[in-house]
């Protein structure tokens, strides 16, 4: 299959008089596994719609390879979508729904055959070539949808939320499947999901969409540990948020103080925003726990707390502690036989300040969206 | 429930024996006297005489008339109905809101009043538009006959395409778009997605809407009655109806009116059971969850002559039929033209004020529909309540026993009150009031149950059970949690019955008596006498009570559910 790339230069779209999409630009690499990443109602569906060709931007361009794709109507811009309900189509038995849209493309009767056969083997499902959908599992019914969607040998695959349906460990396998597949076939994809876990765990790279405009671009790594703004921070993985203020002093510090915490300095980082009001972000295993005496490593800023809560999770355990009127969440690891922390234990909780990130307090906060 | 169980004869089963006996009364004896009467002759079971009556050349001859004209009915309304459903679905449309609800007005319109109009348009000598031609414009003869089988359907079909038309724009409207567009994105052009993709989707809704139009269309009476009998074109039910009313209840023709009830009773059956199969069939998840709207089909160029068809034809099948009714009901004498010193309002102060035939009409409709509404209300909610929440054995036969009047033409059902109630078992209800009563609930009873089971089903058990666990008794927790639950569904209920009732023929034109004439009757019989002004005035203002009705009943309910 032939490597395309994608170029959205500036993209609006507007519905009923109404902004869905705001000055949308992406380069999407060949054979690159894209995922847009936001909360329901941000527009990420409707981005997915207008690369697709079933909806009109208002203003912008669409390049897939180069080749301006703004007046190419649905069936010539060859590109595959999976649609989040899968859209099977109820009246005919799958293999009538994967040969759909090779019958349309002139194809010998053997070929044909051949071809669809092939696609059902690929996506291991050839077991159920003559059965409705209706009659499948949800996991048969999503890998029906991905072969209608290959069969036809597109450039481009869209994926609408694909994973949404499927439960927990369905959807691990899904996604490995997919990813795997994906690798094989070298098609550029592009995937569209509210769920993080799907997004940082399949892709190359990942676009957080909030409001209709792109808040960042980057691979899942940098997205989650550099987040640039309050807005994404919140939106990919759990963190704690402490509001304060902070001003720059002297030798490249920069000084936060907050009633909670009191004040801290240490060497301002990548991210500097201006002096005022401001936001210190931490994720949870960013911090660490010590006996409210014991050794206080020099590398790290200690607090004084109290464990209000613990959650046994396994990998992890996490513990809720006040400090000062905060509650903070903190992840520690837990190992064979390591004891769980009883309630009420006076602690200490310390952070590297490199792995903390500061924003400026007035960002606008997008309210935090599903984290199922 | 299972405290039910304790004693043999517990509240259930008294509930249970109440309903079996009203719908055993009311529907299950006279429908077996159709049977007994129509197979049992000379203390007999025999079928040759069957055979002998359907091989009477009138006998067959309706019958097959029934099968044209609702054959031909259910073809013209299907294709009409279709296309305007995806007309107003579809494509860019100007108004299509508008024109879906005008759509729907002709489900309102009787008819047989439709009939009566047409008639006065289209009859070959006398008909307004057929003079206008002739006297005119100079034509030789008139230009559409409508006492013939293609003006029986033509009319039939201007009242019967509803029927598809809402099937198959609800069916366009809740199709999941995404099931097109993926069809779309696989290279398919637009012709290809129709073929393969909606219509395959829409055909269940199509063909169940044109089963209904057949069932209707077979068991339908006033059109024909109107149209068809000058020309002797009849069709089961005005057979019967000329069977009944002509040679004043000899035995010979009752048993042919037995014979061509049992007829229409098995061929409505059977496409009942059909319907029944397609939809069940059919019945694809094509409904849409969250999604975007269906795409629209650009008219371009044909937009605008398009929507004046629609117009034309909306103007053509009920403005101007409701007009002619209303300008006829004002004329001195039939067949003036319509000048200004020929309209007068005399004739409406006559039949509203004066005329004890008509008022009498206008009375009995309003009184039977109102009683008949009231009873099968409260019966079909005691009944349903049996069928949806009891665990009693043979609550089956109920369930049978309350949906058969609905595959049961209203003349069938007539027929069957006249057998059992005429005296033959020491009641003779015969030409009172309450003979029509009793084919009225037994006809409408079907209604009520619909819209009370489908309120019981989602009064969830465990509803009642909450409030028994709170301490209510079982008669509090079905004052105060069932009851006020299904009262949109009782009120449904009276609606579904009191709109049909006011505006019924076909039962009540067997059953009338010399007082007992209902609006219906009324107008069909002067038409019948020739007073076809004094007709036309009485059909006008059953058409303002009616329109009055539905606009009340709309501002009923969506009041409610603004609430």
């Amino acid at each position: 299959m032939n490597r395309v790339t994608i170029e959205v230069r500036n993209l609006d779209f507007s519905y009923a008089a109404k902004p869905v999409l705001r000055d949308i630009s992406l380069s999407i690499e060949a054979g690159e596994m894209f995922a847009v990443l936001g909360p329901s109602g941000s527009g990420k569906t409707t981005l997915l719609r207008l690369l697709a060709g079933l909806e009109r931007p208002s203003a912008g361009s669409i390049r897939i390879n180069r080749d301006d794709v703004f007046d190419i109507p649905p069936a010539q811009r060859n590109v595959g979508m999976v649609f989040q309900n899968f859209s099977l189509w109820p009246h005919m038995s799958v293999f009538d729904n994967v040969a759909f849209g090779v019958v349309d493309r002139h194809l010998g009767g053997a070929e044909l055959e051949a071809r669809v056969a092939g696609i059902l083997e690929l996506l291991d499902i050839a077991e159920t070539r003559d059965i409705r959908p209706d009659c499948l599992s949800v996991g048969q019914q999503q890998r029906v949808a991905l072969a209608r969607a290959l069969v036809t040998e597109p450039r481009l695959l869209l994926l609408d939320d694909p994973f949404s349906n499927l439960e927990y460990e369905l959807r691990v396998q899904m996604r490995h499947d997919l990813r795997l597949l994906q690798r094989r076939l070298g098609i550029t994809t592009i995937l569209v999901t509210h769920d993080q876990q799907d997004a940082l765990s399949i892709a190359d790279r990942v676009a957080v969409v909030a409001h209709g405009t792109i808040r960042q671009v980057g691979t899942p790594a940098a997205i989650y540990d550099f987040p640039n703004s309050i807005d994404v921070a919140r939106f990919v993985g759990v963190s704690n948020f402490v509001p304060g203020t902070i001003k720059y002093v002297e030798n490249q510090r920069v000084e936060f103080s907050s009633p909670d915490v009191g004040s801290l300095r240490w060497p301002t980082g990548r991210d500097a925003p201006p002096e005022g009001p401001a936001v210190l972000s931490i994720r949870p295993h960013a911090l660490h726990l010590a006996p409210i005496d014991g050794f206080r490593d020099g590398r790290y800023l200690w607090l004084e707390g109290r464990i209000t809560t613990s959650e046994f999770l396994g990998e992890v355990v996490r513990y809720q502690v006040d400090v000062g009127s905060l509650s903070v969440s903190v992840n520690q690891a837990h190992f064979t036989c390591s004891p769980v922390t009883p309630s009420g234990t006076a602690v200490l909780v310390g952070f590297d300040p490199s792995r903390a990130r500061l924003f400026p307090a007035s960002a606008a906060m997008v309210p935090a969206a599903e984290h199922d | 429930m299972s405290t039910a169980k304790d004693s043999r004869f517990g509240t259930p089963e008294i509930l249970f024996g109440l309903s079996v006996a009203v719908l055993v009364i009311v529907v299950a004896v006279p429908m077996l006297l159709i049977f007994f009467n129509a197979f049992w002759v000379d203390g007999h079971f025999n079928v040759a005489d069957v055979v002998k009556v359907l091989r009477h050349p009138e006998t067959y001859k309706a019958l097959g008339n029934s099968l044209v004209l609702s054959v031909g009915v259910t073809i013209t309304g299907t294709i009409v109905g279709t296309f305007f459903a995806w007309l107003v679905t579809r494509t860019d449309l100007p108004f299509k809101k508008s024109m879906k609800l005008l759509f729907l007005v002709p489900f309102m319109l009787p008819a047989f009043i439709g009939a009566l109009a047409w008639k006065m348009l289209l009859s070959p000598r006398a008909g307004y538009i057929n003079r206008f031609f002739m006297d005119v414009l100079g034509f030789d003869g008139p230009i559409f006959d409508i006492y013939t089988y293609a003006g029986i359907i033509l009319v039939e079909t201007m009242y019967l395409f509803p029927f598809v038309f809402i099937q198959v724009s609800g069916a366009l409207e809740r199709m999941d778009p995404t099931l097109e567009e993926s069809a779309r994105i696989s290279g398919a052009d637009l012709f290809t997605i129709t073929r393969k993709i909606t219509i395959p989707l829409v055909l269940p809704s199509i063909l169940s809407g044109a089963l209904l139009i057949m069932l209707y269309s077979m068991a339908h009476f006033g059109t024909v009655a109107v149209l068809g009998i000058e020309t002797g074109i009849y069709n089961i039910p005005t057979l019967i109806y000329e069977k009944i009313h002509q040679s004043a209840g000899s035995f010979d023709s009752i048993r042919t009116a037995t014979v061509l009830a049992t007829v229409l009773v098995i061929t409505a059956a059977l496409i009942l059971w059909l319907q029944n199969k397609v939809l069940s069939k059919g019945r694809y998840q094509i409904i849409a969850g969250k999604s975007f709207r269906p795409t629209e089909l650009k008219l371009r160029g044909l937009r605008v002559p398009l929507f004046v068809f629609c117009l034309l034809y909306i103007g053509f099948t009920i403005v101007l039929p409701t007009a002619t009714i209303f300008m006829v009901g004002g004329l001195k004498t039939y067949g003036l033209p319509f000048t200004a010193e020929n309209l007068t309002l005399a004739n409406y102060n006559h039949i509203l004020f004066e005329w004890d035939l008509t008022r009498d009409a206008i009375w009995n409709s309003i009184s039977l529909g109102l009683s008949s509404a009231l009873v099968t209300m409260f019966a079909g909610v005691v009944i349903s309540y049996v069928i949806v929440k009891m665990k009693v054995r043979g609550k089956g036969i109920l369930e049978f026993l309350g949906m058969l009047p609905f595959s049961v033409p209203g003349s069938v059902i007539a027929l069957g009150v006249i057998l059992a109630w005429s005296g033959k078992f020491g009641v003779n209800l015969y030409n009172t009031v309450w003979i029509i009563l009793l084919a009225y609930i037994a006809r409408y009873m079907a209604f009520s149950l619909k819209a009370n089971s489908a309120a019981l089903e989602q009064v969830h058990d465990s509803l009642v059970e909450a409030a028994r666990a709170s301490g209510a008794t079982m008669a509090q927790a079905l004052r105060d949690i069932v009851i006020p639950l299904v009262r949109p569904g009782m009120i449904a209920a009276f609606f579904l019955i009191f709109l049909p009732a006011l505006r019924e023929l076909t039962v009540s034109v067997l059953l009338y008596g010399p007082t007992t004439r209902t609006i219906g009757v009324a107008i069909y019989t002067l038409n019948e006498d020739g007073e076809t002004v004094y007709s036309a005035a009485l059909a006008g203002i059953a058409l303002v009570i009616i329109v009055l009705g539905e606009v009340l009943i709309k501002r009923l309910v969506t009041g409610k559910n603004n609430s």
